[in-house]
């Protein structure tokens, strides 16, 4: 999940080396913290949020395979 | 720039591999087409040569692809992914055993997919192109169900002579109700409603102003 997470995110940031993603588990649920570049943050929220939205829909997908509930933050 | 090449040789493979150094291309950067298997007639005279077109593949295309296997493979699954180009459109398609997953609820997650392939294949491009992805042709079958839909719908519409209203669906599913039925004299489309009671009202255009009944 945090992979997949990463994959995504340093895909639509202009500095992917500065993407961070952790990881808290739960019992049931999963934290994932999401940390970009500055300039980068608008990248993964996208107007409206549509990308971050876009974002949670597929890492939730990912997480509903292993039978739990995803949360993920974007931090800035 | 479009890069393409024809070559021949004695062997299809050996063929591509001439373009493929021609083009200083590797294997997963090009799509290639086979216009001729190598023939030989009786005794092997008049022996023709293999002839194969290669053409290497927008960048977009190649960006697009690797991010696609990337998620595939972090989802823990085994696909095929393969890509056409048009003009304005790329098209991928992933197939494979277990995608489900990938699609989601009415195609939730196939779209959200989407449109982050469409913005890392369009990032930084002056020219930008429309991305479309399906996985084992779900989106081909919904589109046909939804325009079979459409049309029993309308003709219901026609032959009640009242208005119809479908139930609430996404951006994607009411634009092909709305072509499916744009060359339809008989009636007209109209969406309304707002965000997730969002819906596609048929009206025979003989009674436009009858108040809309729902089914």
């Amino acid at each position: 999940m945090k992979e997949l997470l990463q994959t995504l995110a340093q895909a639509l940031v202009d500095k992917p080396e500065e993407v961070k993603v952790s990881q808290i588990d739960g019992e049931k649920s999963v934290i994932l913290q999401l940390q970009v570049a500055s300039d980068d943050v608008g990248k993964v929220i996208g107007k409206q949020g549509r990308i971050a939205k876009a974002l949670r829909t597929i890492v939730k997908a990912s997480a509903t395979k292993e039978g739990k509930r995803a949360i993920v933050e974007i931090l800035d | 720039m479009d890069r393409v090449i024809e070559i021949e040789a004695e062997s299809v493979e050996k063929a591509v591999q001439i373009a493929l150094e021609e083009l200083g291309a590797s294997y997963d950067e090009v799509e290639i087409e086979v216009l001729r298997e190598t023939t030989k007639s009786f005794l092997g005279f008049d022996k023709k040569n293999a002839k194969a077109r290669v053409t290497v593949k927008d960048k977009r295309t190649i960006r697009a692809t690797k991010l696609l296997v990337d998620v595939v493979e972090r989802f823990g699954l085994k696909a095929n992914i393969t890509s056409t180009e048009d003009e304005d459109r790329l098209h991928f398609n992933i197939e494979g055993e277990g995608l489900g997953i990938l699609i989601g609820h009415w195609g939730t997650t196939l779209h959200a997919l989407q449109s982050i392939v469409a913005i890392v294949v369009n990032k930084g491009e002056p020219l930008k192109k429309r991305v479309v992805l399906d996985i084992e042709g779900y989106r081909l079958r919904t589109e046909k169900s939804l325009a079979k839909l459409a049309e029993a719908m309308s003709e219901k519409a026609i032959k009640e002579n009242r208005n119809i209203s479908l139930r609430p669906m996404s951006a994607y599913e009411r634009k092909i109700i709305h072509e499916a039925l744009q060359d339809n004299p008989s009636v007209e489309t109209v969406s309304e409603g707002e965000d997730l009671e969002r819906r596609v009202i048929i009206k025979p255009t003989n009674n436009k102003d009858l108040e809309q009944t729902l089914i």
